[in-house]
């Protein structure tokens, strides 16, 4: 199988306009103004995609599709998310009683329009129809929402390549998110791939070593964190996705956020922002600095060192990988609104690219203590190149 | 005038909706939520106007409204599907359906498709 | 068979989130917000008699002919003040507020030439002035992101900033 960016680009457009009809939808159902905050095409196998739903605990509903084109659709809400959107659509009811099952059955009902509404647009697109199921509900007591997909056409391998198109949507009053996937199978991917014309297009195992090296790069990350806090971090998700570039800072919330911003030069050259949020980075500077008084000068030190430290973790496998170089510039100190951060490293990708690769990671630490948000965004035209290096005909 | 509605659909939220939907303008006599409800239920029921979901577990919209009008050819039945693909709404055509309303919808639209094929069918 | 479908819903809850390379009309006194603004530019567009407003954020200063209008500053204020015109704005009544355009960081790839924040303004100033628009209010350039709210019933513009704390425009 292989994969260009025109056809990423067509994928992006039919998510995203998919996911505005499902946005569409459910203002009209529960009254509520929903919007579709990023569209994004991911890279990733079936076990990362599985594991996100083991590590949050998520209420969701499934729908597959088969016919013109196979795979599953999944509506994922967070529990309080799930309640507050069964509220609206069923005022005053109280889910303690009897009404708990009329509580899936709205959640199911709406998941139904919104993915039906969704898959529309692709299947008038490619020109053909596609069944859908009926919905099935998975809160934590069901199994993982990918379990039952090796009937609907998956490979029984954990590390099958898959692509998911993953759509943020949010209400205008932020007090609900959730996400809307869709995992075609890999014929399927193929299917649209063919549809969409390659121009020029990678086989999906360059795709997939570049993965790999993002894996690796995070786990090195989370490595030297552990060294220097002595408090043991793993990685939580690490991932490459294709994003409209707007789509990058969008990905972020307006919440406050503190750590370091890096310019890489090389191939790729591109820009990486390791953020905290404020608890976090309290925590992480007191235990880089065990038992001093710290001023704030001393403070922003070794924050700008931590970020020093990770992004060389990070992007020194990419660079022996690509055997190349990466120059990394000093780690510049941020501390305002995420997005605001994010915003000018898009903007400045933005004057040369539509689209751009990101890729993001997300170290933890088992009792929460802190979180790190890894996000690198390399330039698009300069990945490409290296990806064709690490192309197997190459 | 009030007409006989008969209302199908696997989602019991969604069946809610409808009912609350038209209080006042017809009468709900009778709810299924499969294929095979619905095609016994029109038998007992004889409604004027059957909304039909389309996608529905143990028999689909699809195939009870072809078996709805093969037993009685001035039957009404108004697709109800989230489904809005060209190529699903021709099966539609092709199986006898007299409209076709896509999810979510509202109020007048609902009212106005009953509207049509009743009067369709005086 | 006749097809029945609905119709795209407007806006319930009277607050309208404007995305990044995005903008909005409002005309119900309800709110326009937008947030993350770093270099991008933020442009309020208010007209006080038909209550018509208008909010738009824009990434760069001028248009590539084959992108999107909202992503620029020059092509997205003009296609902000068509919508708001369609709505019922008159534009000689039409003033305009300015949030945004900063510059975070220096860059290499800036090569020493103008920031991109400071590009952004100098592009809407240029429509703006263009169009004949008043600039009534601005909070520019700096080096700290913003996120905005537009009350369309007053045209107050807040501006809420991580550093410089919240003022109202």
């Amino acid at each position: 199988m292989n994969l260009d960016v025109r056809s990423l680009r067509t994928f992006s457009r039919l998510a995203h306009s998919g996911a505005e009809k499902a946005a569409g939808s459910l203002t009209t159902l529960a009254g509520i103004d929903t919007y579709v905050n990023v569209t994004k095409v991911e890279l990733g196998t079936k076990t990362d995609v599985e594991n996100e739903f083991a590590e949050r605990d998520l209420v969701s509903v499934n729908i597959g599709f088969s016919g013109g084109l196979d795979g599953r659709t999944i509506l994922a809400f967070s529990p309080e998310s799930a309640e507050r959107l069964v509220d609206a659509l069923v005022p005053g009811m109280d889910p303690t009683s009897g009404d708990g099952e009329l509580a899936a059955s709205s959640l199911k009902e709406v998941a139904n329009i919104m993915l039906g509404g969704f898959i529309d647009g692709w299947a008038d697109y490619l020109d053909t129809s596609i069944d859908i199921t009926t919905p099935t509900y998975v809160d934590e007591d069901s199994g993982g929402p990918l379990e039952e997909v090796e009937t609907d056409g998956f490979e029984h391998r954990e590390d099958e390549r898959i692509l998911v198109f993953r759509n943020q949507l949010e209400a205008a009053d932020d007090a609900i998110g959730f996400d809307l996937y869709m995992v075609p199978t890999s014929q399927s991917i193929g299917t649209i791939v063919e549809a969409s014309g390659d121009d020029g297009a990678l086989p999906v195992e360059s795709f997939a070593a570049f993965s790999e090296m993002i894996c690796d790069g995070a786990n090195q990350a989370s490595d030297d964190i552990t060294a220097m806090t002595g408090i043991d971090t793993a990685v939580e998700v690490s991932r490459l996705s294709f994003v409209p570039i707007e789509g990058v800072p969008m990905s972020l919330t307006d919440g406050v956020r503190r750590g370091v911003v890096l310019e890489f030069t090389g191939t790729p050259s591109g820009y990486i922002a390791i953020l905290f949020d404020e608890p976090s980075a309290e925590n992480i500077a007191s235990s880089l600095l065990p038992g001093m008084e710290a001023d704030e000068a001393m403070r922003q030190s070794a924050i700008q060192e931590i970020g020093n430290i990770v992004t060389s973790g990070f992007l020194d496998g990419w660079a022996n990988a690509l055997e190349t170089t990466i120059e990394i510039s000093p780690p510049r100190h941020v501390h305002d609104i995420g997005s605001a951060i994010v915003d000018p490293l898009a903007t400045d990708l933005a004057q040369s690219q539509e689209y751009a690769f990101l890729i993001d990671s997300t170290i933890r630490t088992d009792d929460d203590e802190f979180t790190c948000d890894i996000y690198a965004l390399p330039d698009e035209n300069e990945l490409r190149k290296a990806l064709e290096q690490l192309s197997p005909a190459a | 005038m009030a007409s006989k509605v008969l209302v199908v659909d696997d989602s019991a939220f969604m069946r809610n909706l409808l009912k609350q939907l038209l209080e006042g303008e017809h009468e709900v006599v009778g709810e299924a939520e499969n294929g095979v409800e619905a095609v016994e239920l029109y038998r007992e029921l004889d409604p004027d106007v059957v909304t039909m979901d389309v996608v529905m577990p143990i028999r689909n919209g699809i195939e009870a409204t072809s078996e709805i009008k093969s037993q009685d050819s001035g039957a009404s039945v108004i697709m109800c599907t989230s489904v809005g693909q060209e190529e699903k709404m021709r099966e539609a055509v092709e199986a006898g359906a007299d409209g076709y309303i896509t999810k979510p919808f509202q109020k007048p639209n609902v009212l106005q498709a009953i509207a049509d094929v009743i009067q369709a069918e005086a | 068979m006749q097809v029945y479908t609905t119709d795209t819903p407007t806006s319930t809850s009277g607050r309208i989130k404007v995305g990044i390379a995005d903008y909005a009309v409002d005309s119900d006194g309800g709110s326009l917000t937008t947030s993350g603004l770093g270099s991008c530019i933020g442009v309020a567009l208010y007209d006080p008699d038909s209550g018509v407003s208008g909010l738009a954020h824009a990434m760069l200063p001028e248009a590539d002919p084959s992108g999107d209008p909202a992503k620029f500053a020059d092509t997205g204020i003009q296609s902000l003040l068509s919508e708001m015109q369609d709505a019922g704005a008159d534009p000689t009544r039409v003033v305009a507020k300015l949030a945004g355009g900063s510059t975070m960081f220096d860059f290499t790839s800036a090569n020493g030439g103008e920031s991109i924040g400071d590009r952004n303004v100098e592009s809407a100033r240029k429509t703006l002035e263009r169009l004949d628009i008043d600039i009534v209010a601005m909070d520019v350039g700096g080096d700290h992101g913003r996120s905005l709210e537009l009350d369309t019933s007053t045209g107050d513009l807040r501006v809420r900033s991580a550093k410089a704390g919240d003022q109202i425009l």
